[in-house]
């Protein structure tokens, strides 16, 4: 068995041990991109439902290291999808309560809990990270978060869950991918492998808060564009300005402001209202597992991605929608 | 759970997860994942079953065991792990097969709601059967590498699992593995064979000494005699072999040298192909012939990983064959099982499999790789798993509502968006195939056969279990009562391998059969081969069987109209195939099959050499089989199930991303 320290002194060679429980990955994105992902130290932001998922996901995946990082305790509404933490950690620090449980889930990689506010840090703290995932987080929060990524050329992502609906974005700044396309043998040809080369371009987080629809180069695009992505927006801005998430404790009420908020927003915009219709705002409470299982599923692959180089990345803002019944991807960089 | 907290679940939602009792069958990949979920979102009444254990393997992904878990029951241990999410929750593990007798209709219609997390077509094909029995909807899910679907099956108003074409086995013709290996695939198979044959259960059908009856090489003048002579021989292979004391360096020279020699004497094999090289056990090549690639000399750590000189060959060979023989005449003398994670058995398989691709001048493999085939490994990962299983609880809500209008096929896909930007590509449910031959009212189907060789034993194995899913087939002739087949043991133990024909069924009997678990009955008409196919059939080593759709309905003039001009918007989804397996590959993109592990699954074994269930040179009619080409008119126009790609070259991806 290799241990936490085994490990930190074999960075990006795979031990036996490794190579039989990673086998069903490296089948899958391969060896080299497994050495990345051993050599990668990935710090988590928010340690919701959303949170462990990732914690989860990125863990067994086997990166070198985990940190968790929360300055709020564990509530009751965790319950709905933090499998981490016991239901006797209500009140305790979340990446502290959530931290042992995600150690057993792969020994092989190290995982720290930090208790303290992401906005506490130095810029110095986050400069020995490969990856920075932000959950939970506040608009303000993203946009330092990923200007201090850019600079340092950390792979940004944010996200998070409201209820029934859920949003990833992701700057990786200018980042280069490798995809390998096999061919299928022929009856002339065996089976050959093509490696393309490319390059994947993202905005900044701050680029899309800036977005005005009722610009004439954008207002044709937003009637294209799914309306989940609209009423990320709108939550978003009610999350910033009454500085708490949606509540389950105060549905109807919240309901309400939203659909307001709403209404204000598409007229800003210059978007018709029925464009981003009611149902969307009636499930944003609290943050439940099954979305938690999707969202966290798409980023945690994204993150793998970002790591290893391989594949093509999703450009660059991700929306669940739930009336629909399935995610869409919205380029924004373009 | 979501439900403890008032507001997070409307009030539809909570209610129906509240009082829902829900059945989940596989507690693997996906079933992990699901559990998670189902206890999280207040789930109180779950039931798990499977039958599996848990491996090393499996826990880059199955979140539920850990290290000191494996080995013990999946259903077990998930139901533990499950359980401290929430104490509160009812979960009733089952550690066994979902096909057990017991897990009957009533024992299936004490649920809500079926949701498959399963990896195999045979136990999806029986919970189809008993959902359809029992009236329950059911929620199908598949994962491989980054891809995933989730559907619902409700009788009546959806497709039932089995209305579309489930692609099936791959299969090689037994010369093609006994004579004429041409990709490192036919030897491993043939490795396989060879384990078999020396350890294992001995089949008839997994010769693996040369065929001397191989058409292509002889005319037909003495092919009897050279047919009973090969027959002796392949009875023999594992008396020789234990006569010799299982001297592996004998056992080398004959099968690398001596048999090599022999198919070099069959010169009509080698005209157009290269010819095989025996080897000289005293002279062997200690280069790797094709070791450059980058990748596999970057990972020269990992022993798996590297492609080994024949000369180690050769010592593995020798290591392993010492191994085996202590353990197959050591223990209870009972045949040794193959299994990719038995060391020894895969050791023989990479080491054979290697020295004869050798021979062939076929490209070698890494152990890793080669374990990849001789198991069929199907990579996965948690990340998939997990979208598939939140997919599954989002469709559930929909299910428990009877909102049946919302629910979508989704398609988890190849990490990119499609076209209209749906990372998860969305499908309305089809309706029920009329000509389906499980959910249809009264199923007929019609088998085409060479009745001079189809005993009782073919029809109940390959026919009623292999190609229709049965279990515990019971058949009878029908108007007449006589029973042909009992499912109760030992009944037909005497009959089973006499010919129909001995029961003086002939072209047009109808056959009832009947699966008493499955609530499940079908009416099968025997259609005698014509000469010529039979002919066919045997200079080819073909099917002898053939399954051809319902003869009540057959429409010979719309068929031949359509087979003349197929439609191209079926295209793709009814593609005819020349090759077997290899050449249609747009449809594995999208219709998952098999899912997450590999554990149990045989997908590329052949069929014996005489039964194929694959015939693609004569494709059937009307039954839908996976790559049968020729679209039936009264049967509706299934809409293309490829994903739109928004990158060209995406649609030539694959399910495996190849390492070396």
């Amino acid at each position: 068995m290799v241990t936490v320290e085994d490990r930190q002194e074999r960075d990006g060679l795979l031990t036996e041990d490794e190579a039989a429980l990673y086998d069903r990955q490296l089948r899958l994105w391969g060896v080299d991109a497994q050495r990345r992902l051993i050599s990668s130290r990935i710090l988590i932001i928010g340690l919701g439902g959303l949170g462990a998922e990732l914690a989860k996901n990125i863990i067994l995946g086997g990166v070198k290291s985990v940190t968790l990082m929360d300055d709020s305790v564990v509530t009751e509404v965790d319950a709905a999808s933090q499998f981490l933490v016991s239901r006797e950690a209500v009140g305790k620090n979340r990446a502290e309560a959530s931290v042992v449980n995600a150690r057993k889930l792969n020994p092989m990689v190290k995982v720290d809990a930090d208790s303290s506010n992401p906005d506490d840090k130095p810029e110095k703290f986050f400069e020995d990270f490969s990856v920075i995932v932000a959950t939970n987080c506040t608009k303000k929060q993203i946009l330092s978060l990923n200007r201090i990524a850019r600079i340092n050329n950390i792979k940004f992502f944010a996200a998070d869950v409201f209820g029934f609906t859920s949003f990833m974005f992701s700057d990786l700044g200018e980042h280069q991918y490798r995809k390998e396309i096999v061919t299928q043998s022929t009856k002339t040809l065996p089976e050959s492998t093509k490696v393309i080369e490319g390059v994947s371009r993202f905005a900044p987080f701050q680029d899309l808060l800036n977005l005005d629809w009722s610009l004439d180069e954008l207002s044709k695009r937003a009637k294209k564009t799914n309306p989940a992505f609209f009423a990320l927006f709108v939550l978003l801005d009610f999350i910033e300005e009454k500085n708490r998430r949606p509540d389950p404790f105060k549905r109807e009420a919240d309901y309400l402001e939203l659909l307001n908020r709403r209404d204000a927003y598409v007229e800003r915009h210059g978007i018709s209202k029925e464009k981003v219709p009611d149902e969307l705002f009636t499930d944003v409470f609290g943050a439940i597992a099954p979305v938690c299982a999707i969202t966290g599923g798409v980023v945690s692959q994204e993150v793998v991605k970002a790591v290893s180089h391989k594949d093509v990345p999703l450009v660059n803002l991700f929306v669940y929608n739930p009336v629909d019944g399935t995610g869409y991807v919205e380029d924004f960089a373009g | 759970m979501a439900t403890e907290v008032e507001g997070v679940l409307p009030k539809s939602i909570h209610e129906v997860v509240t009082t829902s009792k829900v059945l989940v069958v596989g507690a693997g990949g996906i079933g992990c994942e699901l559990l998670k979920n189902l206890v999280l979102t207040g789930f109180k009444d779950i039931h798990v079953v499977d039958l599996d254990t848990i491996e090393v393997s499996n826990l880059n992904r199955q979140f539920l065991f850990r290290k000191e878990h494996v080995g013990r029951p999946k259903a077990i241990v998930a139901k533990e792990s499950a359980l401290v999410f929430n104490p509160n929750v009812n979960i009733t593990a089952y550690h066994d097969s979902i096909t057990e007798a017991k897990y009957d209709v009533s024992f299936f219609k004490q649920f809500s709601v079926v949701m498959n997390a399963l990896d195999n077509l045979a136990a999806r094909s029986h919970v189809n059967r008993m959902c359809l029995a029992a009236d329950l909807p059911l929620i199908e899910s598949a994962s491989a590498g980054f891809k995933g679907n989730v559907t619902c099956h409700k009788k009546g108003l959806s497709e039932c699992y089995n209305c579309t074409d489930r692609p099936r086995q791959k299969t090689f013709p037994g010369c093609t593995i006994r004579n004429t290996p041409s990709e490192p695939i036919h030897c491993i198979v043939w490795a396989k064979h060879l384990f078999n044959q020396l350890f294992g259960l001995a089949d008839e059908d997994q010769d693996v000494s040369p065929d001397s009856a191989d058409p292509e090489a002889i005319g037909d003048a003495g092919k009897a005699a050279l047919e009973s002579q090969s027959e002796k021989e392949r009875i023999s292979t594992r008396e020789w072999a234990r006569s010799l004391d299982y001297d592996s360096k004998k056992l080398f020279q004959k099968f690398f040298h001596d048999d090599i020699k022999y198919l070099l004497s069959m010169s009509n094999l080698w005209v157009t192909r290269r010819a095989p090289t025996p080897l000289d056990i005293d002279d062997l090549p200690d280069a790797v012939a094709s070791s450059s690639s980058a990748a596999a000399a970057a990972s020269t750590v990992l022993k798996d990983q590297r492609i080994w000189s024949i000369a180690e060959c050769e010592e593995i060979f020798r290591e392993s064959i010492n191994g085996l023989q202590k353990e197959f005449l050591g223990g209870n003398a009972e045949p040794l099982i193959w299994d990719k994670d038995d060391d020894l058995a895969m050791n023989f398989v990479t080491a054979c499999s290697n020295i004869r691709c050798h021979v062939f001048g076929i490209q070698q493999k890494s152990r890793f790789d080669t374990k990849a085939m001789a198991g069929n490994i199907i990579p996965a990962i948690a990340s998939t798993n997990a979208i598939v299983a939140g997919l599954i609880v989002m469709t559930s809500f929909n299910v428990l509502r009877q909102q049946y209008d919302k629910i979508r096929t989704l398609y988890v896909s190849d990490r990119e968006a499609n076209r209209r930007k749906e990372l998860f590509a969305m499908e309305r449910l089809a309706p029920p195939n009329p000509k389906c031959y499980v959910c249809r009212d009264k199923p007929e189907l019609g088998l085409k056969a060479d009745l001079d060789k189809l005993t009782i034993r073919i029809l109940k194995e390959k026919v009623l279990q292999n190609t229709l899913n049965m279990i515990a087939p019971d058949v009878e002739l029908e108007g007449k009562g006589t029973i042909l087949l009992s499912s109760e043991e030992g009944e037909s133990d005497e009959i089973i391998d006499k010919l129909l024909t001995d029961f003086a069924i002939v072209n047009g009997t109808r056959l009832v059969c009947d699966d008493f678990l499955q609530n499940y009955q079908i009416t099968i008409t025997i259609v005698e081969m014509k000469e010529e196919d039979k002919e066919n059939v045997r200079n080819k080593e073909e099917t002898i069987f053939e399954v051809v759709g319902d003869l009540t309905q057959l429409n010979p003039k719309a068929e031949e109209t359509n087979a003349a001009s197929p439609k191209p918007s079926t295209s793709n989804g009814n593609k005819q195939s020349a090759s077997v397996g290899n050449g249609d590959n747009e449809d594995e993109l999208c219709i998952i099959e098999e899912t997450k592990d590999d554990d149990y699954l045989e997908l590329i074994e052949p069929t014996d050499e005489n039964v194929s269930l694959m015939d693609t040179s004569t494709p059937p009619k009307n039954f839908k089989r996976p790559y049968e080409g020729t679209p039936v008119a009264n049967v509706p126009v299934k809409k293309r199930r490829v994903l739109p790609a928004p990158d060209p070259n995406n649609t030539l991806d694959s399910d495996v991303v190849q390492i070396d």
